[in-house]
């Protein structure tokens, strides 16, 4: 015991330099991570304003029956693991394409524009998103029905069709990420070692035959990392993009509605503090498995690649 | 794993950090009520101590006009010398007040007073002990004028659990829906009137018709989205003479019952008789475009859209009325604005007393104080008048002993709208002149045809279902505001899968809930 204490200390003396850029991380972590779960506690309370979260009387699991009483339980968790499935799936092929694109570009000044613009739509609010969609799809005034009605065809009513949202949604959040996660393979595939590409060439290997075997095996790495990151946030809906984007509309809340929106529309009209707290324990419950879940496969399968 | 921080752990976080500012908070509060009053300070030997300066910070409702400041500045200055306290008001706008509201009991935040009713959280916060309990003590010792003054029935009705949680309005008032129309668009189309649902209805086809870039009444917002539904509701249980419904409160659990009959048979709303027709009238009104197909997104309620010029008809009661009547004679004269009775011979309602009042939150730093505070807002006609009304000689002027002229600056301080409504007092009330010109007319016919329900004061307690209310509430935010807009291609079908997800979450609960409660109500508020 000692000695373990003495190494850490000598540990801590020789990368004083590393532990010090980790500090801040790990302030953040801990006061926004750590700390607050101890609000945990609210799901298994009655919360009332005066005697505070630690205060308020408990009642055991009584606030978990609502989530499955609502009957919301199964179809919010569906919706946010197909949502999830679906971006990762679309987002990270549509990144890999754009930043090897990119690469293979010539011409700097192009691919540097083409990047930023492409980085751009990171940085625009959701609720800015969610005007620009609601004043292209609006039944009455938007920009697409007066489109259609210039050409003398019928307008389409979007808010009122929930087979359309899907597609909207994973657009949109193509739009805004797609953008972010090609800078990031960009970053990795200009790691690759050049001479690689040069012996290619000189075997003669065509564009398509460098991409296949050097330039896809060189981010694997990459892929790997990001993609158990997002396991991680797999039953987390981007809470923003559904709130704004879908304007918590009624008519389509049937394939709209994440655990987040629910957690948050349910604490809304219902003040019921311990409920929602329940609802969302549970997905952090599940989160937690499905981290747990996918490192364990991935150390079986790429044992370098796991995370822990 | 960093990215899976929660906004719900953001928002615990901050709860919890907040509410430990609070507790530190709550402790030291305590000390200014305990010392024996210093004596000094205060001129009354016997009156509580105000020898500390506090600035008490209240909530309203509304966006803040924009002489506000300037009459706060008076009402702070005769507080100030009076109890050495001023007002600092805080403001949640109406588009978002149903979700800030909550959040500010929640957030540690340090405030004092709130405006409240029956229809604004008042039995949910009370409930949660959100407010600070009035009691007959402190009623006496810190708002003397209040005690005096405070009707006997209003002080009952606002009992939780026995306790008092706010102060009612000391005012008794109508409430009546209108339509408010633009004049020159009613001419162009040679619409008489809308005192009729078809007049109405002819209107707003003229609209769709001819004026594309309009939308004819755009609802849809949490303010107004069951107001034509309601309207139309009451039209047909009032037709049904001794046999109408009462929805009982909290209304977003969708239950009625008889309001004659003596055995309180409770029912869902989707039950009744009349639900089908009310429907069918909603869908045939937004099949035809008299609302938006967006109206379920709507995020500006029908007042602001009408007063934009963006839409040619909205509803609201009479109160608003009354305000914005007065506001776009002002900005738009050229509307000619025409106000019509919206109820079509449904009877008005005399409201509760609990429509409007103050309360002083729990966590209150000065609840004391906050209690004189408006002790003096509700009671003392300077204060009064200046909240209600505004600066006399600049926002209005006296007309006899109970009108007012509304002056041209009236439209940075409108009558009757900053949120004063819990402090109303029928000993200072005075009414505009040269208002809505039919405002006699109509509140006449209110008058004859008006009646209190019975079940007014029925206050549900759901402390033993509270999972079939989540599961029942979050029905209603969903399914059922989309039917009271009218959306549904096949009502029948829809009804019917609405009840099966009602009976899924338990309503039959719910209603024996009801049942129980609404039997025991009759016994004690036997009909005279």
């Amino acid at each position: 015991m000692k000695r373990k204490k003495s190494a850490f200390l000598r540990d801590l003396k020789k990368n004083r330099v590393k532990w010090l850029m980790l500090l801040p991380a790990a302030i953040v972590v801990i006061l926004m991570c750590y700390i607050p779960m101890g609000g945990i506690v609210l799901a298994f309370k009655e919360y009332n304003y005066h005697d505070g979260i630690f205060g308020s009387p408990w009642v055991g699991f009584k606030n978990f029956e609502y989530f499955f009483q609502s009957g919301k339980a199964w179809s919010v968790t569906r919706n946010t693991i197909l949502y999830n499935v679906a971006f990762l799936c679309v987002n990270t092929f549509l990144q890999i394409t754009c930043a090897i694109l990119l690469s293979e570009l010539a011409g700097k000044w192009f691919k540097r524009i083409t990047q930023s613009v492409m980085f751009f739509p990171y940085f625009i609010s959701w609720v800015v998103v969610g005007a620009f969609i609601y004043n292209m799809f609006n039944f009455e005034f938007g920009a697409v029905n007066t489109f259609l009605r210039s050409l003398g065809m019928d307008p389409v009513d979007i808010y009122s069709n929930k087979a359309v949202w899907p597609f909207i949604l994973i657009g949109v959040s193509a739009f805004k990420n797609v953008g972010y996660g090609t800078v990031m393979y960009l970053a990795s595939i200009m790691n690759i070692d050049g001479q690689l590409y040069e012996a290619a060439d000189l075997d003669g290997a065509n564009m398509w035959q460098k991409i296949r075997h050097i330039t896809l095996p060189g981010i694997r790495p990459t892929v790997v990392i990001l993609f158990l990151l997002a396991i991680g946030t797999i039953m987390k809906g981007d809470f923003q993009m559904f709130w704004q984007v879908t304007g918590n509309n009624p008519m389509v809340l049937d394939v709209t509605d994440v655990i987040d929106t629910y957690v948050t529309r349910s604490l809304l009209q219902l003040q019921e503090f311990g409920m929602t707290s329940a609802a969302g324990l549970y997905q952090s419950t599940f989160s937690f498995l499905l981290v747990l879940l996918a490192n364990k496969l991935v150390k079986k399968v790429e044992p370098d690649y796991a995370l822990f | 794993m960093k990215k899976s921080a929660k906004l719900l752990a953001l928002v615990l976080a901050l709860v919890m950090a907040l509410s430990l500012f609070a507790a530190c908070g709550s402790t030291s509060s305590s000390a200014p009520a305990s010392t024996p009053a210093a004596a000094s300070g205060s001129g009354t030997a016997a009156g509580p101590d105000i020898s500390e300066e506090v600035t008490l910070t209240m909530y309203l409702i509304g966006d803040r006009p924009v002489d506000n400041d300037l009459v706060f500045e008076k009402i702070n200055e005769r507080l100030k010398e009076e109890i050495n306290a001023t007002i600092d008001v805080k403001f949640m706008s109406w588009s978002e007040y149903e979700q800030k509201y909550p959040l500010i009991f929640a957030s540690g935040e340090d405030w004092d007073m709130i405006f409240t009713a029956d229809w604004c959280f008042y039995n949910a916060q009370a409930t949660k002990q959100g407010f600070w309990e009035i009691t007959p003590e402190a009623l006496e010792t810190y708002a003397p004028m209040t005690a005096e003054t405070m009707y006997p029935e209003a002080w009952e009705q606002a009992k939780v659990d026995g306790k008092v949680y706010m102060l009612p309005m000391n005012y008794q008032e109508l409430t009546a829906y209108v339509w408010m129309a633009r004049g020159d668009l009613m001419d162009k189309y040679g619409i008489e009137s809308l005192d009729t649902f078809d007049g109405a209805e002819e209107y707003m086809q003229a609209i769709v018709d001819n004026e594309p870039s309009m939308i004819p009444l755009d609802v849809g917002s949490d303010y107004d989205r069951q107001f034509v539904f309601d309207l139309i509701w009451n039209v047909e249980s009032n037709a049904k003479g001794e046999d109408n419904y009462a929805v009982l409160t909290p209304t977003n659990l969708m239950t009625c019952v008889g309001e004659n009959d003596p055995e309180a048979n409770v029912m869902s709303t989707l039950d009744t008789d009349i639900f089908m027709t009310t429907l069918n009238k909603v869908k045939d009104w937004r099949d035809r475009g008299f609302w938006s197909r967006n109206a379920v997104v709507n995020t500006q309620n029908n007042t602001e859209s009408f007063q934009a010029g963006k839409s040619a008809l909205a509803v609201m009661n009479i109160n608003t009325a009354k305000s914005l009547y007065a506001t776009l004679q002002a900005e738009h004269p050229e509307w000619d604005v025409r106000v019509f009775d919206a109820m079509n011979g449904a009877p008005a309602t005399i409201q509760s007393y609990l429509a409007n009042g103050m309360s002083i939150f729990s966590k209150s730093k000065h609840p004391e104080r906050a209690l004189m505070a408006l002790d003096y807002l509700r009671n003392d006609e300077i204060c009064h008048n200046l909240f209600c009304y505004g600066i006399e000689g600049v926002h209005w002027e006296a007309v006899g002993e109970t009108g007012l002229k509304s002056l041209p600056d009236s439209v940075n301080y409108a009558y009757d709208s900053n949120c004063n409504w819990g402090v109303r007092n029928d000993k200072f009330w005075r009414t505009v002149e040269g208002g809505i010109p039919n405002s006699e007319e109509l509140t006449e016919t209110w008058k004859a045809t008006a009646r209190s329900g019975r079940y007014l004061t029925f206050v549900f307690d759901d402390s033993a279902v509270k999972n079939e209310v989540a599961a029942v509430s979050e029905i209603y935010n969903s399914d059922y505001k989309l039917l009271q807009l009218g959306f549904t291609d096949d009502p029948e079908g829809d009804v019917a899968k609405l009840k099966t997800k009602l009976e899924a979450a338990g309503v039959a609960a719910l209603q024996d809930a009801f049942h129980t409660q609404a039997l025991t109500f009759l016994e004690s508020h036997p009909v005279e």
